[in-house]
């Protein structure tokens, strides 16, 4: 589970990217995060994540506090970034370990997971090259790959599907119903409300750094009471 | 073509400093200013010794020759990275590639921003030194419009050269498959060209001890022997000479004519060789090219403690990325070992094998205070030529982001870093170590231990210090990792510490009258620094990563 309590972030005094966020993912969801560009979605993650550091607020992954205990709470969440250029000098099967190293994976457990998952996004036969010759697509498999080796309970993709082909971002899509359905937390962050629409159990939209909505879409077309798109209805949030 | 030159110039040179305030910026504007005059200081005083000491022996003009001569071949080092980084290697290739420019456009606009890029090393390394000998020598005020021409366009010829000579290798190189590797070999293969090109253009009477020393005894005789051995300086050195002659005039004509010839006639024939080179270079590289049928084995996942984890991947983002290792290792480390410190060996041992004495005087210092002291700063200088800590944060680049999400403390991650820079700057501390008990009268090894443990501790201080000035200010967003080093302002605080510690160190000659109290004392000193430090990270380590992203 995580939760945001009354969380601010300001780059520059006095004007805050993310203002008094209270959110609660519960365990056994996808929770949907979406809002227009730089509406404080990266923010919020990043903050959820220990990049960046907490003005106001405080946030808990599984009950402990990403600021005091930091490396407890990282244990129990896995990350994909927004942006995939990680250790690009290491080959992809380098810095899958290097991960595997750092969370303390076995080396039947590496073997077996590493081995299904590069199969199953056609990456496995790239495993021994630098990720610098890798394509945007492939940086994001190898980088969620990296995620999924250590089965944290939590976790947190911003914008997950960008640069996936078809499969393999089906492929993802089906990894998170897996995972929530065990009881575990998916939080990402999307543009593509078809996506949301289609697989978020829950949904927070995001505007301003302000929370403009928390809950399902269905709840979200009672409250405007209309039969629309998950599309148009966000066009009408982002416009109030 | 100007506003594309102005868009390459901004996107390289705009610091990551969006979220500063006013205050920090104008503290480190400060803070720049202050190690910018320290340099230019520096090289201020050391040019108005060399000038007094030239004026000694009736050969006062050849110190701007000599300076010129560091310029150039400096100019030409940097030229050799600088054009394959910025014209195959930089990030923002794959946008302009893609826009409707003309190749000639782009490749005057590179290196216009690459010639501009050397104007800040000029000001710095040789503005001072020509006021100086300007002031000494009493000159008018044509000498310095002359010198403003020619700081203008030094850097022109040494530019286009090197691209022209890049240019052609990347145009018939396979960039797509062995990227690395191409870097490597390119970077050797301009070194020969030029080295060839520099003999070719000497007079070929060869560099004999007789020569040397019956040029000396003439008036001006350095100089001749200098421009002999660079066709570029001889317009330079005749206009600076002769500044109140028509011959002064004719000679900068020339050199402007030459340079601004040498521009355009080179840009153009890297324009015609260069799309094919650089398109390879931002091709990812094609998988059907690669390892068709990889077959993983248990074995390729070995376990390893995270520290071991760590320390390996620095290692292996270093050794693979070829400017890193330049700067990081080959550099620091093989370098002084090679063209320093085997001669050196080599030269006590063929003294010592005849019977020669000439060391016996140096031996006896070498035991007194000073003898350590001079030991230590020697040290100190060869710890700043290594950028391993002072870009051991920036290095990560956009990876940093990723690096604050790992179950591994901030704390542990600044102590890792150091360990790259410790390894390399500890083979320093051995060979000084090593030269210091090889130079001993009688071999006193308490004395040489002590020494040893004050330069690992000193080294230590060192990476310390600078992963926390790069901490303060690290240059994660970069478009090629060349830029990344060059670009890296956080460099001349290197600079600026070693100068506060040589000094420091200097001082304790005075105070000191026994070598083994003043290494006791040192290594005292230096054990409650680096305790300190190692305090003041763990205490504050979420504030000093907080400008990491």
């Amino acid at each position: 589970m995580i939760e945001l309590k009354n969380v601010s972030k300001a780059y520059v005094k006095n004007k805050k990217v993310v203002e008094n966020i209270n959110l609660k993912i519960e365990d056994g969801i996808i929770f949907g995060f979406i809002g227009p560009n730089g509406a404080g979605k990266t923010t919020t993650m990043e903050m959820l994540t220990g990049i960046l550091d907490i003005d106001e607020g405080e946030i808990l992954i599984d009950g402990i506090n990403i600021e005091k205990e930091p490396i407890k709470a990282k244990k129990e969440f896995g990350f994909v970034p927004d942006s995939p250029d990680a250790f690009e000098k290491l080959t992809g099967i380098e810095y899958l370990n290097f991960i595997g190293d750092v969370y303390g994976v076995d080396q039947k457990t590496r073997y077996e997971r590493i081995s299904k998952l590069a199969n199953d996004f056609g990456i496995y036969n790239s495993l021994k090259d630098r990720i610098q010759g890798y394509s945007h697509g492939m940086k994001q498999k190898i980088v969620i790959i990296g995620v999924l080796l250590h089965n944290p309970k939590n976790w947190i993709l911003d914008e997950p599907m960008t640069g996936l082909d078809p499969k393999a971002s089906f492929q993802l899509k089906e990894l998170m119903r897996e995972h929530s359905d065990k009881g575990n937390t998916v939080f990402f962050s999307t543009h593509v409300l078809e996506v949301a629409e289609k697989i978020c159990d829950k949904i927070a939209v995001i505007d301003k750094g302000k929370i403009k909505f928390v809950g399902t879409c269905e709840e979200l077309r009672e409250k405007w009471k209309s039969n629309s798109s998950l599309e148009e209805l966000f066009l009408k949030i982002i416009e109030e | 073509m100007k506003e594309l030159t102005k868009v390459i110039f901004k996107n390289a040179y705009r610091r990551d400093n969006v979220n500063k305030d006013v205050t920090a910026k104008i503290l480190s504007a400060f803070v720049f200013v202050i190690i910018f005059g320290t340099i230019s200081s520096l090289m201020a005083f050391a040019s108005y010794r060399l000038t007094n000491q030239l004026i000694e022996v009736d050969q006062a003009p050849a110190f701007i020759n000599i300076i010129l001569l560091i310029m150039i071949v400096f100019l030409f080092s940097r030229s050799v990275f600088e054009s394959l980084n910025n014209l195959y290697f930089s990030k923002d290739l794959k946008i302009f590639l893609r826009m409707p420019i003309k190749p000639l456009q782009l490749v005057r606009s590179k290196i216009k921003n690459m010639i501009v890029s050397e104007y800040l090393m000029e000001l710095m390394l040789l503005a001072s030194p020509i006021i100086i000998y300007g002031i000494i020598m009493n000159v008018n005020y044509i000498f310095y419009i002359y010198s403003a021409i020619i700081l203008l366009l030094l850097p022109i010829i040494p530019i286009v050269l090197t691209s022209l000579i890049t240019a052609t290798i990347m145009r018939f190189t396979n960039v797509i498959k062995n990227k690395t590797q191409v870097q490597y070999i390119t970077v050797f293969i301009i070194f020969v060209i030029l080295g060839i090109i520099t003999s070719l253009f000497s007079t070929g009477e060869g560099f004999s001890t007789d020569i040397f020393t019956e040029r000396m005894l003439q008036v001006n005789g350095l100089i001749e022997l200098i421009s002999d051995y660079f066709v570029i300086l001889k317009p330079i050195m005749n206009s600076l000479l002769y500044y109140q002659e028509l011959s002064g005039l004719i000679n900068i004509v020339i050199f402007a004519a030459e340079s601004i010839i040498c521009y355009y006639v080179m840009t153009w024939l890297i324009s015609k060789v260069y799309l094919k080179g650089a398109i390879g270079a931002t091709i990812n590289g094609s998988i059907k090219d690669r390892i068709i049928d990889v077959k993983l084995k248990p074995e390729d996942f070995k376990t390893r403690n995270s520290k071991i984890a760590y320390l390996s991947k620095e290692l292996k983002q270093i050794i693979r990325t070829p400017i890193f290792c330049m700067q990081c290792i080959i550099f620091p480390v093989v370098f002084p070992v090679v063209f320093v410190g085997l001669p050196v060996f080599a030269l006590i041992a063929f003294a010592r094998s005849i019977g020669l004495d000439f060391l016996a005087d140096a031996q006896q210092n070498i035991l007194k205070p000073i003898g350590v002291v001079i030991c230590v700063c020697i040290a100190q200088v060869l710890y700043i030529m290594n950028f391993t800590s002072i870009t051991a944060i920036s290095r990560e680049g956009k990876s940093a982001k990723l690096m604050k999400t790992i179950p591994i403390g901030l704390y542990n991650q600044f102590r890792y870093k150091l360990y790259p820079g410790l390894i390399a700057n500890g083979i320093i501390a051995i060979i000084i170590t090593a030269f210091y008990g090889l130079f001993m009268p009688e071999f006193n090894f308490i004395l040489v231990l002590t020494l040893f443990v004050v330069l690992i501790e000193l080294c230590l201080l060192e990476e310390k210090i600078m992963v926390l000035i790069d901490l303060n200010a690290p240059k994660i967003t970069w478009t090629s990792e060349y830029t990344m080093m060059k670009e890296n302002v956080n460099v001349m605080y290197e600079f600026f510490y070693a100068v506060i510690v040589i000094i420091l160190l200097a001082l304790t000659i005075f105070v000191f009258r026994n070598t083994t109290v003043l290494l006791i004392f040192l290594s005292g000193v230096l054990f409650v620094l680096n305790a300190l430090i190692n305090s003041y990270v763990r205490k504050n380590q979420a504030i000093l990563y907080k400008r990491v992203y």
